[in-house]
């Protein structure tokens, strides 16, 4: 069986919504970032608690009804590389 | 306590041989210097400016002055010097006075770490503060200088202090710095505004400072409320147009205009964050001033 991963948020961040946009806060390396906002709201979700993939993936499917899979995974997938690119996030193994 | 206008330019250039104190804003400044250039300055630009005593506490010690002897004679320059030491290379003698004003602006900017600083003018109308933020060339200083010509009370046509304690923006009138054809621009739209030397050959260009208004340095301990956050651009022949930008979007421009935002860490970002929820966030192309002011007080009339 394969074993499986959640992704989390790595480090502090505070984070400020304006109608259909975020800005974000790196408290470690004092980044400011815009964020759409889905990505935003992902980003929402995973400060309350570490999630998996599949959870992050159910979500996204109830925002976004009228998209597929395929296109919900592309935008996941897409979601999750930028953000573990700027050191936002990081892919940590389940704790069994 | 006198201002410095109750100074002959004699017992000036007498006092600044020895520390010439005077507030500026919320800061003490103590100016030490022998330039005649400087003194010169002071007497045109600083006369409602309110003399400290030298017991009174001093945010800035500033001495300018010439290197070396030989400096005074060949290819003379000046040096400024804060709390003893030299944070710049020396500058032509000539430019002395710009290099007091631009010496002091690094001054407020790199020691003031109870505002946030944002390299912006900010004007005042009805109680409510408009912030140009801009980087060179924007036209943010020639906008700031028409503005408090038409009657609106300058806070900085260089840097917004925002207070990290009360979120409010606090004065810190100086005369408005205005380079190359902004000085021919404000000095057409309005003759009556006085002027100090202008200065060739700077880096920036030439370079003139317009007096600002008595009347604003008389109420530099007066705060204002930030209502309007304007992001200008001169663009020539252009037509006027005023267009709404994101709360997000202004949040970024302005982060990247602040000058410690990074040192202020978490503050910095949740102080911007709130002064952004209570202003309004533009755009703003223009090419005539007249048009400007007439939006702008419209604005503010609201």
């Amino acid at each position: 069986m394969e074993p499986k991963y959640l992704v989390a948020i790595k480090v502090a961040v505070s984070l400020i919504r304006w109608q259909d946009e975020y800005v974000l806060y790196n408290q470690l390396s004092g980044d400011t970032h815009l964020l759409d906002g889905v990505s935003g709201e992902l980003i929402e979700l995973l400060l309350k608690q570490a999630m998996s993939r599949d959870q992050l993936l159910q979500n996204l499917g109830l925002w976004f009804e009228e998209l597929n899979a395929d296109e919900l995974n592309t935008y996941l997938d897409d979601f999750i590389a930028r953000f573990t690119a700027l050191d936002l996030l990081e892919i940590a193994k389940q704790p069994v | 306590m006198n201002n410095l206008a109750t100074l002959s330019l004699d017992q000036l250039q007498r006092r600044a041989r020895h520390g010439l104190c005077f507030k500026v804003g919320a800061f003490n400044v103590s100016l030490t210097t022998a330039i005649i250039g400087v003194a010169n300055h002071l007497h045109s630009l600083y006369g409602a400016y309110q003399l400290v005593d030298k017991d009174d506490f001093i945010d800035f010690h500033v001495d300018l002055s010439v290197p070396s002897k030989l400096r005074r004679y060949f290819r003379p320059q000046v040096n400024f010097y804060f709390d003893g030491y030299i944070p710049f290379k020396p500058l032509p003698y000539a430019q002395a006075a710009a290099f007091f004003e631009w010496g002091l602006n690094w001054c407020i900017a790199n020691h003031s770490n109870h505002y946030l600083i944002i390299h912006a003018a900010v004007v005042e109308r009805n109680g409510l503060a408009f912030i140009f933020p801009g980087t060179p060339g924007s036209g943010k200083s020639t906008l700031c200088a028409a503005l408090v010509c038409s009657g609106w009370r300058l806070l900085s046509d260089e840097m917004t202090l925002l207070s990290i304690a009360d979120g409010k923006i606090y004065p810190v009138p100086r005369p408005v710095s205005l380079k190359n054809q902004s000085i021919d621009v404000i000095q057409q739209f309005d003759p009556g505004a006085e002027f100090g030397q202008i200065v060739n050959g700077t880096a920036k260009g030439s370079i003139s400072h317009m007096l600002a208004p008595e009347q604003s340095i008389r109420f530099s301990n007066q705060p204002a409320v930030p209502s309007k956050l304007i992001f200008p651009k001169f663009i020539p022949s252009s037509a006027t147009e005023l267009t709404s930008l994101s709360k997000g979007r202004a949040m970024l421009n302005t982060a990247e205009n602040a000058f410690n935002y990074s040192v202020l860490g978490v503050h910095g970002f949740e102080k911007l964050a709130e002064m952004i929820e209570q202003c309004d966030c533009f755009e703003f192309k223009y090419s005539k001033l007249e048009e400007a002011i007439a939006l702008f007080s419209a604005l503010s009339d609201e």
